[in-house]
């Protein structure tokens, strides 16, 4: 076994053992609390107190805009089918039936939400101020803030599939079960697994010889 | 993502697939068991985890403004029109609990301002027929408990205070006291300071204590 080899083995096994105590430790009663205090913000919500709304868009906003960013990708897009799908919280809360944990009935429509945007930005509509508006993608100063890492991975997950960028934030940003990804995105879970598998593997094939750096 | 695998039954391929969620901590216990077994004998499966912690880490950084979508989106809900408080039944909206102190505070206050300005009920009366009832002893103090105070709590409280109730509770739970007039101030204070009481106060002159 090569040094480098071993010194690989060695993070992994690190890595194995941080995961465990993760495991042990992450689902805490922390988690319960925050998902009662969502649902006592939605009972206001029936009620109509705007600043519960307002508070539950503050909590939302950072979880769904990343969400809406990695499946969109467009800024201005994402503004818009956030506040598309908090308005569907705010006017159709009543339809939330307990079902699911909140945040899964509201990334669920934040999900369709997106995948209903991008099928109309895909539809072939003349746009005559698309010259003058500015590229949703990095420009390089953007890209030099940005670290190496970032901008592999960037490039990396733009080569994926919506629904696979999906599964990809909703696991490793959102930190949700395959379960859950499945209600989310409406599919069966084996699905969910195939699609990360997938998706993993193309980015440890884009990411070659950087993964080390990251461990 | 057009490449196709073909995922077989092993134990290798099955942890494989299991990786992310071992990671993000949200297998099952007998998902956690059967990757963890398989962990310990596969070196290219422990390489993968490391590989999925630092991409999850790697997801975990970016800075995010919500001020501007708030202040969109609330144009878009001034410009809607304001339907979302008339379907809700009025028994079962919110109050915030500010306002229901208050507003417990505001009917106490009117309690006892009724009792302090109503005539009073015992004129001196110099005729009495056979049936009249006897007059209701005066009271010379007012309280008024919250409402979801129990009958145990209140009992204890006016029998601490050497209060006896002669009148109430009238339609905004005021009760009449009857305290014993060389006490009645350490009473009443006494009764003021516990966290059940809303109100307690004097009513009518000295001479009625």
């Amino acid at each position: 076994m090569n040094l480098a080899t071993r010194s690989l083995n060695i993070r992994a096994m690190i890595a194995v053992a941080v995961t465990s105590e993760r495991n042990v430790s992450k689902r805490s009663a922390g988690v319960g609390q925050a998902a009662r205090e969502e649902l006592r913000l939605l009972e206001s919500i029936r009620a109509g107190d705007r600043q519960a709304f307002e508070q539950l868009y503050r909590l939302y906003h950072p979880r769904l805009t990343r969400f809406l960013m990695n499946l969109v990708r467009r800024p201005q897009l994402v503004e818009e089918v956030l506040n598309d799908t908090l308005m569907v919280v705010w006017e159709r809360s009543e339809s939330f039936n307990g079902a699911s944990k909140l945040s899964t009935w509201i990334f669920a429509i934040g999900y369709r939400k997106a995948m209903k945007a991008l099928r109309r930005q895909q539809d072939p509509i003349e746009d005559p101020e698309a010259d003058r508006r500015p590229s949703p993608m990095p420009n390089p100063e953007q890209e030099l803030s940005l670290s190496r890492n970032h901008v592999l991975l960037r490039k990396a997950m733009n080569e994926l599939s919506a629904d696979h960028r999906a599964v990809v934030d909703l696991t490793y940003f959102h930190e949700m079960g395959y379960r859950e990804i499945a209600d989310i995105l409406n599919c069966p879970v084996d699905t969910v697994k195939t699609r990360m598998f997938h998706a993993r593997r193309h980015l440890r094939k884009r990411m070659e010889g950087e993964l080390a750096d990251w461990i | 993502m057009t490449e196709i695998t073909q995922l077989r039954g092993s134990a290798h391929d099955k942890t494989q697939r299991l990786l992310p969620w071992y990671n993000n901590g949200t297998l099952d216990e007998g998902e956690i068991a059967q990757v963890k077994e398989h962990l310990a004998d596969c070196a290219e499966c422990r390489a993968a985890l490391a590989d999925d912690a630092g991409l999850a880490r790697e997801f975990a950084a970016m800075p995010l403004d919500p001020e501007h979508g708030w202040a969109a989106l609330t144009g878009e809900l001034d410009r809607r029109p304001a339907a979302k408080t008339s379907n809700v039944a009025f028994l079962r909206r919110r109050v915030p609990v500010a306002w229901m102190i208050g507003g417990q505070a505001v009917a106490a206050v009117l309690a006892v301002g009724i009792f302090t300005t109503l005539p009073s009920r015992t004129p001196d009366q110099t005729y009495h027929a056979l049936a009249s009832a006897p007059a209701a002893p005066a009271g010379n103090a007012v309280v008024v408990f919250k409402p979801e105070t129990s009958e145990a709590a209140m009992r204890s409280a006016l029998l601490g205070a050497g209060a006896r109730v002669v009148g109430g509770p009238n339609a905004s739970g005021a009760y009449v006291l009857q305290l014993p007039a060389d006490t009645r101030a350490m009473a009443l204070k006494q009764l003021g300071g516990m966290p059940d009481v809303l109100v307690a106060q004097p009513i009518g002159s000295e001479r009625s204590s």
